[in-house]
């Protein structure tokens, strides 16, 4: 049974992964055609007041979930150049502190942006019948993700260290995963 | 503040990821200050990305993705090999040309060393080059992409300067141009010294006729940027809208006029491009508490009152300040140094009566080109490891380069008018 679940798990937890992606792709594309449609309008002599807002919403929204991916992908690296020397047992060890405090730092960031969201959510944009604290939720939602990418990573940390499981290897589905 | 150093110190030194190390000191500095509240630390970071200037940054880079897959880069390529056919060095001179006529499609400087390098690599070594040459070349040489407009640099310093993105980006045409000149020098004399792929005497002279053919290929990259400034300079758009309009252009480009862009490889482009606008917008977004925080202490007045100090002669303290630019791009990252120490560099430099742009342009160039400089620099340890060449290496080939860049800069800073002609030729005074 306990292996079935894992593997409900690990389903869900990839299908969250597509969706995720897929959100950010589409969001991605129509930041682009909103930018472009509204400074087209605009040589027209036709202004769309709310074109602005809803692209910074869109920004906010890509930019914190694109970095969700990419820290799942393992794009968003430190510099190694002090713990390479370190012996490898104990360059898990120091990975896994790092883990673990991002970890609190970002239940941190979801706890203060939930409230956040909550002190501001009667404020609305000037140009849309829309809460500003959606902006705010684009932080707590991807920080949330994050929460999962990061347990993730320790995880992984963990079971190298106890000497099962191999290090390295990015987790989840996130597609080509170029080192630039 | 000792806290707040102490935090980055520690944590970079650890190997944690810039993002969360500048992020996780600039909390730690809120929570020591109970005159702060918290939720404001947090709200720092989602403000940070409500900036249009910073749309740009998005747009750029999946511009450059789309015209690397849409075959803009092949044609550019096949028009460097025919202007460097009969050159000393010539294929590490493909590279420095090659540079160049990317800059005119790409702002980031390590794409463009990556792709470079994964293109010419591989046949550089069957040409008898040294590994570490081969980096040098391919890596220092992709600065000139980051100085030719569009350049993220530009305009990250813009929006943080609050100084004009199009007179920025008009005036990295000529630095651009000339640093090709400078590399392409150095190229030569290196390539000399140590016998590396000489002249083909058969090879034919070029004709005007084959100059045309290549251009009449490669003509739509090569219009890119001129289209970008005038569009920008007659108000067509702005220049955070510019990047939507690079998007659209590389999508027409590479759909209707070379026709070699599909759906997957606009599928790839576009998750390639999420992944790495996320990666700047969280260093960009984490700062803003930080940034807080050093404004809060008196830290750039303290900093500023320091440099003054030492000498008064205006281009002495510009040159002071780039040097120290130089050596904290070895270690910090680039956007960092974009976001903490233009608001403190650029009211000195402007009280000495110094041209913004003209600052502007020399500081975006020598801090992007911390991320070529040992001992930190990502596209450094990219490009090494493509080919699997030692650092150690690559450090002592790319002397050369680095001292030609180094050299260039220290010379503009004393010929404004090299930098800012074009700018105010085409935006006025």
């Amino acid at each position: 049974m306990r292996i079935r679940e894992g593997e409900i798990v690990k389903k869900i937890y990839r299908w969250f992964c597509r969706a995720e992606e897929t959100a950010c792709g589409v969001g991605f594309v129509f930041l682009i055609a909103f930018v472009f449609l509204s400074a087209i309008l605009r040589l027209f002599k036709f202004s769309l007041s709310w074109s602005i807002d809803m692209a910074m919403l869109l920004l906010a929204w890509t930019a914190f979930l694109g970095a969700d991916v990419a820290w799942r992908s393992g794009q968003i690296a430190g510099v190694d150049i002090l713990t390479r020397r370190l012996p490898a047992r104990l360059q898990r060890v120091v990975e896994l502190v790092v883990d673990v405090i991002i970890l609190a730092v970002l239940v941190i960031m979801v706890v203060f942006g939930i409230r956040l969201a909550w002190t501001e959510r009667v404020a609305t944009y000037q140009s849309m019948r829309i809460p500003y604290s959606l902006v705010t939720m684009s932080l707590v939602v991807a920080a949330s993700s994050m929460i999962f990418s990061t347990i993730q990573k320790i995880r992984r940390i963990v079971l190298v260290l106890n000497g099962r499981g191999s290090a390295g290897g990015p987790a989840g589905s996130s597609g080509n995963n170029e080192d630039r | 503040m000792v806290l707040l150093l102490l935090c980055f110190i520690v944590f970079l030194a650890m190997g944690m990821p810039i993002a969360f190390v500048i992020g996780i000191s600039g909390f730690a500095f809120f929570m020591s200050q109970p005159m702060l509240p918290f939720e404001s630390a947090v709200q720092m970071v989602v403000l940070q990305s409500q900036s249009f200037a910073f749309l740009a940054v998005p747009f750029f880079i999946f511009a450059g993705n789309l015209m690397n897959v849409s075959g803009i880069t092949d044609r550019l390529l096949s028009l460097a090999r025919l202007l460097t056919r009969r050159m000393y060095g010539g294929t590490a001179q493909v590279s420095v040309v090659m540079s160049t006529l990317m800059g005119g499609v790409s702002g980031s400087a390590t794409a463009d060393a990556v792709m470079e390098t994964r293109i010419l690599g591989p046949e550089m070594i069957r040409l008898g080059y040294k590994k570490g040459y081969i980096c040098a070349v391919n890596c220092t040489t992709a600065l000139i992409t980051a100085t030719i407009p569009p350049s993220l640099g530009f305009i990250i310093f813009g929006f943080v300067g609050e100084v004009s993105i199009g007179r920025l980006f008009a005036g990295g045409i000529i630095p651009g141009i000339l640093m090709m000149f400078f590399l392409m020098a150095t190229t030569t004399i290196t390539s000399r010294v140590n016998k590396y792929d000489p002249p083909q005497a058969e090879a034919p002279k070029l004709t005007f006729r084959e100059i045309g053919e290549h251009l009449k290929e490669s003509i739509w990259a090569l219009l890119f940027p001129i289209i970008l400034i005038v569009g920008i300079r007659f108000g067509i758009f702005t220049p955070s809208e510019s990047g939507a309009f690079a998007v659209v252009y590389a999508i027409l480009i590479g759909k209707f006029v070379y026709k070699e862009l599909s759906w997957e490889k606009f599928r790839a482009a576009l998750v390639m491009s999420f992944k790495d606008n996320g990666a700047i917008m969280l260093i960009i977004a984490m700062s803003g508490a930080f940034s807080y925080a050093i404004t809060w202490v008196r830290l750039p007045i303290a900093l500023s009152g320091f440099i003054f100090g030492i000498t008064s002669n205006p281009q002495a303290l510009v040159l002071i300040m780039l040097g120290f630019l130089f050596v904290t791009g070895m270690f910090v990252d680039s956007n960092v140094i974009f976001l903490l120490l233009t608001p403190i560099f650029l009211p000195m430099v402007k009280s000495l009566g110094f041209d913004p742009v003209h600052f502007g342009v020399l500081m975006a160039t020598v801090v992007t080109l911390g991320v070529m400089t040992p001992p930190i620099g990502a596209a450094m340890y990219t490009v090494c490891g493509i080919i699997d060449c030692p650092p150690e290496e690559y450090t002592k080939e790319s002397i050369p380069f680095m001292a030609a860049i180094l050299l260039e800069l220290a010379i503009l800073v004393f010929f404004p008018d090299v930098v800012t002609f074009i700018p105010n030729l085409i935006f006025g005074k």
